[in-house]
């Protein structure tokens, strides 16, 4: 895999040009990278202060009697807004509903083990196990399977 | 993953849950009273007595969050309404004619093929998740090395 380089006049021209045979998940990652890197949410600490996060470190979201929350490695923020919002705000396609309740950064999934009944319990990286409803296992599934493509970078 | 249908999952299971009725009735009633003559009638048996135990399973199919204990008590529920109304359809069919070793045939079988069912379905199911999990180290591994 080649990277080329050109340096240009203003900050107007920046970008970046993706040259490939086909969309394979890891050109389709690095252009979700590039378009969405950075993004941030704003949430509430513990102590009601108002902070930005970074939306690829959200583990998941999930909503509980109204309010809805992010939690990351180790931190957990409320967000302003319906699950549903936030949904439709944070374009990123690794964020799938996990259950009516719940949206999971599936980027973050470590492992899943069967909840029966076509449900599936998932592993984040901090430990903690979400439930994916059987609503939502099949797209999840369909995800985590795709095909990498053949070309490696 | 299959996508969960609950009409095609509750269906599924009545008609393994008639297949264990048929198989108790037909064969441990053929060792234990072949010589009783029954009407054709009860050829219907097995269907009715499958609906009835798949009664208490119903929130099984309908309910999203059910935890995987409420999912066992609830299968264990149905292996209990499934013994008793086996038990009882024998003996208002058969009478006294049904020797008691019979009986305790027909709770071993039914409890064994219930069992043998659910852990078919569950092998089914982990079987799916040790795919998706090597998938997930895989490409886990892929993006480390990237880094």
């Amino acid at each position: 895999m080649k990277i080329t380089e050109r340096i240009v006049d203003n900050a107007e021209q920046e970008g970046v040009i993706l040259e490939y045979v086909s969309m394979s998940r890891d050109f389709s990652e690095i252009k979700e990278y590039v378009l969405h890197k950075g993004e941030t949410i704003m949430g509430y600490t513990q102590k009601k202060e108002c902070v930005p996060i970074r939306i690829e470190d959200i583990f998941y979201f999930e909503a509980v009697e109204g309010s809805v929350f992010a939690y990351t490695e180790n931190d957990l923020y409320e967000i302003k807004g319906r699950l549903y919002q936030i949904e439709e705000r944070v374009k990123w396609s690794s964020l799938r509903r996990a259950s009516k309740n719940m949206l999971v950064n599936v980027e973050h999934i470590v492992s899943v083990r069967t909840a029966l009944n076509g449900r599936l319990y998932a592993k984040m990286e901090n430990g903690e196990e979400i439930l994916i409803t059987r609503k939502y296992a099949k797209e999840i599934t369909q995800y985590l399977m795709e095909e990498d493509g053949n070309e490696g970078i | 993953m299959k996508e969960f249908d609950p009409v095609r999952e509750f269906l599924f299971d009545y008609i393994t849950v008639v297949a264990e009725n048929t198989l108790a009735i037909a064969v441990i009633g053929s060792i234990f009273a072949g010589n009783v003559s029954i009407s054709f009638l009860y050829f219907f048996l097995p269907f009715g007595l499958a609906f009835l135990c798949m009664i208490p399973c119903i929130p099984i199919y309908l309910k999203e969050d059910m935890t995987i204990r409420q999912i066992l008590w609830q299968r264990g529920i149905e292996l209990v309404v499934l013994e008793i109304t086996m038990c009882l359809a024998i003996w208002l069919v058969m009478g006294d004619s049904f020797p008691g070793v019979g009986y305790v045939a027909i709770l071993i079988s039914t409890a064994f093929f219930d069992v043998l069912s659910y852990l078919v379905k569950w092998y089914l199911e982990k079987e799916e998740a040790d795919k998706i999990n090597e998938k997930i180290a895989e490409h886990r591994k892929k993006n480390a090395k990237k880094q």
